[in-house]
């Protein structure tokens, strides 16, 4: 037995190289939205320190929770993965499937986000978008969690059956396709075409996504193989997972399409006032009772993006298959370290990388426009109605101004009647801000800004993303080190970088989404078709992955940001985006690494020989 | 029982001409295969576009490593015939190479009779075919991300290494849950060399990879009866009328070995090592079964075990696509130990049945040297 000395010295050891990997994956997006605050848009960060000491849980949490993964989790998936075919009949392995994807949807539930998309949408402007995001979520939720359960059923009679991938890829992408390309005769419809496909973005979660992988994994331990399958016969299931939640969600809308109720119009108002109470209730709060409610908050979505599933398949295993682990204690272990570790990051997010992301959403419009900045509203006491000035515009109108002594310089200000308080002489004007590089009211420097902007954090926070890790973890795994994780995640990130920067386009001009579905989806059928089959699975099933807890509040503070200023109707989109651009990279990536490294094949020299 | 001895067959064979290879394998009537998934390094001397992709000056490429066994009258023809068929004579398509074993609690007779040999050719069909005989294969542990670094320097010597994963069961397993503070993962390096380079190669993979010191891996030296190697070291963008290795296995093939290749002055005489001389001992069992087996052979003496998931593959199947997955141990002891342990095996495997007797089975071959820092100190 050891020394204890020896013991800590060990798992020092082995903390702090898991930790340094996590940051090194965090880093780029950290330094990233710092730099560009504080150098390009040239604002100062709010609230420093509470950001940083966030950043300091994003790293810790992802340090345990990937070990929990690789402890736990996975080994829970993969071993049931191997026991479960051989030992139930087939009816009950697919039943099994579909309450696994039923209950990962539960447990990951996607639909705050989708809500928080969707919190700009207007009644009056898009009421069936409206009706279903507010007075459907239970539906909503229940379809793309048959969605997910109808995936998890054909990814695995496709394990058992050795079907290929692709030719389950096609009719799942043209139906979805097709349904959605009905939003071209009707305008309300549209707005759900993006809903839907966010939807499939977003359902795969940091929990399922490795879960479901294991599983695929351990299946195909106990399937006999075939010679043309390559290395990657075990996925799949992610990819299902997000096409089919696009159509049964479209299937959804087109029935509440037919039987909408008339009258619903209803008070949009009382949602927001909510949400501005619990914000207005966070900032009275200080930093110690602001982690507190945070980390009961985190704890609770830990716990039930993790349990539930866990103990589900836990049960499954030992109660009625009656199989045992090899090693019960890691499994312990590694179920505590990825509930500690996900409470943790989600702390982390809540605090500091979601808090910066939201920051830098919303001042990011003044690279192209005027923004508000909200936060430094200020009250001038004494106002002196005298010294307020006349200029005139070109055209010839009036105009009121002031000026402004701020950091000794100084500042005209225009003058608005309406923020003037004449009973108590004061004036109340909230700094505005912007366009930084023309001083036209909307400039493209200041568009292409934000474009570069947003490739790049699209590319960094996918870097930080836990389940495109273990992804390329499993992909380097399989084949044995052939295919490189770091090749695998560069390609994915560059994906979602492109993907989120067309999802910003699409939200500043209000493009519709389906003319941006529509030709990626179509070349990613061609490209498929050339592709061999190892690489149309993990390219299809990295698509699954990208949109992951780092990713998504960043987008969505951008995505909220830029919409607000641009008048979007919804921000739906850039996640579909960012879901379909990845699997191109990676394709495309494949497609050149198959060629530069094609063989002198066989049938060159028989030809030469006959 | 007494053994059998037969011939234990391995294909290192790449990917895209997995198809073809399991195709003739049906044909001849071959139906009990198991792969393990590898990959294969080769310099990148490419120059242009193609280094914008490959930044290392390493490409891996991926190759399947299929096994299975034959009778001893039937190894040249079935290896020939696989060799005609898949072009292994051609550099940088595969290797392959047959050891001859003993074969502990399989049934040879069942590999007999499904054997199909009216679908193989005649031996004066496959006169034109040459099978290097009495060389060596190298095989080496060491913790997983160091194989790469070795596999440069083999290289440049002219020796393709194929690397697989394992998982490493020793002193890990002693430490309760510390264990997990350890990485368990492992890199397998084998490569076959002719017998005149084999003892100095060894030795200079000991340097290289510093397994001379502790903890680092453990290297070992079996016999190779018969085998065709692939030597394609790099891949080149410069196109020639023959490269130099088709040159230079054409020479081979003249010569019938590879012992005129000596003398090329990269290898210098061997240091003085410890070396000691035993048996390896190679477990095929169902997955699951195999770390009661290893915590009894440690209890009588194993140092610890590598332990590999295998891949069962069916040709063409019927309704019987659902098997029980396998893994292989493997062992090395030195030659006082190897009678018992080879003896607590064979009924720690017999307690551990429970299903399909012939998929579980233990061969043995001799190892000529082997060496790591425990036994040469």
């Amino acid at each position: 037995m050891l020394r204890w000395r020896d013991a800590i010295d060990l798992i020092w050891a082995y903390f702090k190289k898991k930790t340094v990997a996590q940051m090194k994956a965090v880093a780029f997006i950290v330094i990233y939205l710092f730099c560009f605050q504080t150098f390009i848009l040239d604002i100062p960060i709010h609230e420093l320190p509470k950001i940083i000491l966030g950043i300091v849980f994003v790293v810790m949490g992802l340090t345990f929770f990937m070990e929990g993964l690789v402890l736990g989790i996975m080994p829970i998936g993969e071993n049931l993965g191997t026991k479960l075919p051989a030992q139930a009949p087939l009816f009950a392995v697919l039943l099994f499937a579909f309450i696994l994807g039923v209950g990962a949807t539960f447990a990951e539930p996607a639909i705050g986000i989708l809500r928080a998309m969707g919190s700009s949408v207007e009644v009056q402007r898009a009421p069936l978008l409206f009706y279903i995001l507010n007075e459907k979520t239970l539906e909503l939720i229940v379809a793309v969690g048959v969605g997910v359960g109808l995936a998890v059923i054909f990814g695995v009679l496709r394990l058992i059956y050795n079907w290929s991938l692709k030719p389950l890829i096609y009719p799942l992408v043209i139906t979805a396709l097709g349904l959605s390309l009905y939003s071209l005769f009707n305008a309300d419809f549209a707005h759900i075409v993006g809903l839907a496909w966010d939807c499939g973005a977003v359902t795969t979660g940091p929990v399922t996504v490795p879960l479901v992988i294991a599983l695929g994994l351990g299946m195909s331990r106990v399937v006999a193989g075939h010679s043309d399958e390559g290395t990657t016969s075990g996925f799949g299931v992610v990819t299902l997972a997000s096409l089919f939640p696009v159509i049964t969600v479209l299937l959804m809308g087109l029935y509440y399409n037919f039987n909408q109720p008339n009258d619903i119009i209803l008070e949009s108002t009382i949602q927001h006032s909510s949400q501005l109470i619990s914000e207005a209730v966070e900032k009275s709060l200080t930093i110690k009772q602001q982690i507190q409610v945070s980390l009961q908050k985190s704890f609770i979505i830990a716990a039930q993006a993790i349990l539930p599933l866990c103990l589900f398949m836990l049960v499954v295993f030992r109660l009625i298959l009656r199989q045992s682990f090899k090693y019960v204690d890691e499994i312990a272990l590694g179920l505590f370290l990825s509930l500690f570790g996900l409470t943790i990051f989600s702390l982390g997010i809540d605090f500091g990388l979601g808090k910066l992301g939201k920051q830098v959403g919303q001042v990011l419009p003044s690279a192209y426009s005027v923004i508000r900045l909200d936060n430094e509203t200020k009250m001038i006491e004494n106002f002196n109605l005298n010294h307020v000035q006349f200029r005139y515009t070109e055209d010839g109108q009036e105009e009121q101004f002031f000026y402004l002594n701020k950091d000794k310089k100084m500042e005209i200000v225009l003058f608005d009647q309406n923020n003037y308080d004449p009973e108590k002489k004061t004036y109340t004007f909230t700094p505005s801000y912007g366009p930084i590089w023309n001083q036209d009211s909307f400039s493209l420097t200041g568009i292409l800004v934000v474009l570069f902007f947003a490739f790049l954090m699209g590319y960094g926070a996918t870097l930080a993303e836990p389940a495109l890790n273990t992804l390329g973890d499993t992909v380097e795994d399989l084949s044995v080190g052939t295919f490189k994780k770091k090749n695998l995640i560069q390609a994915v990130a560059i994906g979602v970088g492109i993907g989120i920067l067309i999802g910003v386009i699409k939200i500043i001009w209000s493009l519709p989404l389906i003319w941006l579905i529509l030709p990626p989806y179509v070349l990613l059928m061609i490209l498929s078709a050339f592709s061999t089959e190892e690489f149309v699975n993990i390219a299809w099933d990295s698509a699954g992955v990208t949109t992951g807890p780092v990713t998504v509040p960043l987008v969505l503070s951008m995505g909220l940001g830029i919409g607000a200023q641009s008048g979007a109707v919804e921000g739906f989109g850039i996640l579909a985006m960012a879901s379909v651009c990845p699997i191109m990279s990676v394709l495309v990536m494949g497609l050149f690494l198959n060629r530069f490294r094609r063989y002198p094949s066989i049938e060159d020299f028989e030809g030469a020989e006959s | 029982m007494t053994p059998v001895k037969c011939s234990h067959i391995t294909v290192v064979i790449h990917n895209s001409l997995m198809e073809r290879l399991l195709d003739h394998l049906n044909t001849i009537g071959i139906n009990h295969l198991y792969s393990l998934f590898g990959r294969s390094l080769l310099l990148n001397e490419g120059r242009g576009v193609k280094s914008l992709f490959f930044s290392s000056d390493l490409i891996s490429e991926s190759v399947d490593v299929l096994t299975f066994y034959l009778p001893l009258q039937y190894e040249d023809l079935v290896m020939k015939s696989i060799i005609k068929r898949c072009r292994l004579d051609i550099p940088g398509r595969g290797s392959i190479f047959s050891r001859y074993v003993d074969l502990h609690n399989g049934n040879i007779d069942e590999l007999l009779s499904s054997l199909n040999t009216d679908a193989l050719p005649t031996a004066e069909e496959l006169s034109d075919v040459t099978l290097f005989e009495n060389l060596t294969q190298i095989l080496c542990t060491m913790s997983k991300g160091y194989a790469d670094e070795l596999g440069k320097v083999l290289l440049h010597l002219g020796v393709v290494p194929t690397i697989t994963y394992a998982t490493g069961t020793g002193l890990r397993d002693q430490l309760g849950l510390l264990r997990v503070t350890i990485p368990k993962d492992k890199e397998f390096v084998s490569i076959i060399v002719g017998p005149h380079e084999a003892s100095s190669i060894m030795d200079k993979m000991i340097t290289w990879a510093k397994l001379d010191r502790p903890g680092r891996g453990f290297i070992w030296q079996v016999p190779v009866k018969k085998g065709v190697v692939n030597f394609k070291t790099a891949q080149k963008t410069i196109g020639q009328a023959a490269s130099t290795e088709q040159i230079i296995a054409a020479i081979d093939s003249l010569k019938g070995d590879f012992t005129w290749r000596q003398g090329g002055g990269v290898l210098s005489e061997s240091k003085q090592r410890n070396y000691y001389k035993g048996t390896q001992l190679i477990m095929q069992v169902n997955e699951g079964t195999s770390l009661p087996i290893i915590k009894a052979l440690m209890a009588i003496g194993i140092s610890g075990a590598t332990v590999q998931p295998l891949r069962t593959l069916s040709p063409e199947f019927g309704d019987e696509h659902l098997v029980v997955p396998q893994e292989i141990i493997r062992v090395v002891v030195t030659e006082d130990k190897a009678k018992s342990v080879l003896a607590m095996a064979i009924q720690q495997m017999g307690a551990q049945e429970n299903s399909i007797l012939q998929n579980t089975h233990i061969f043995s071959l001799p190892v000529i040297r082997a060496f790591n820092y425990i036994n040469s100190v």
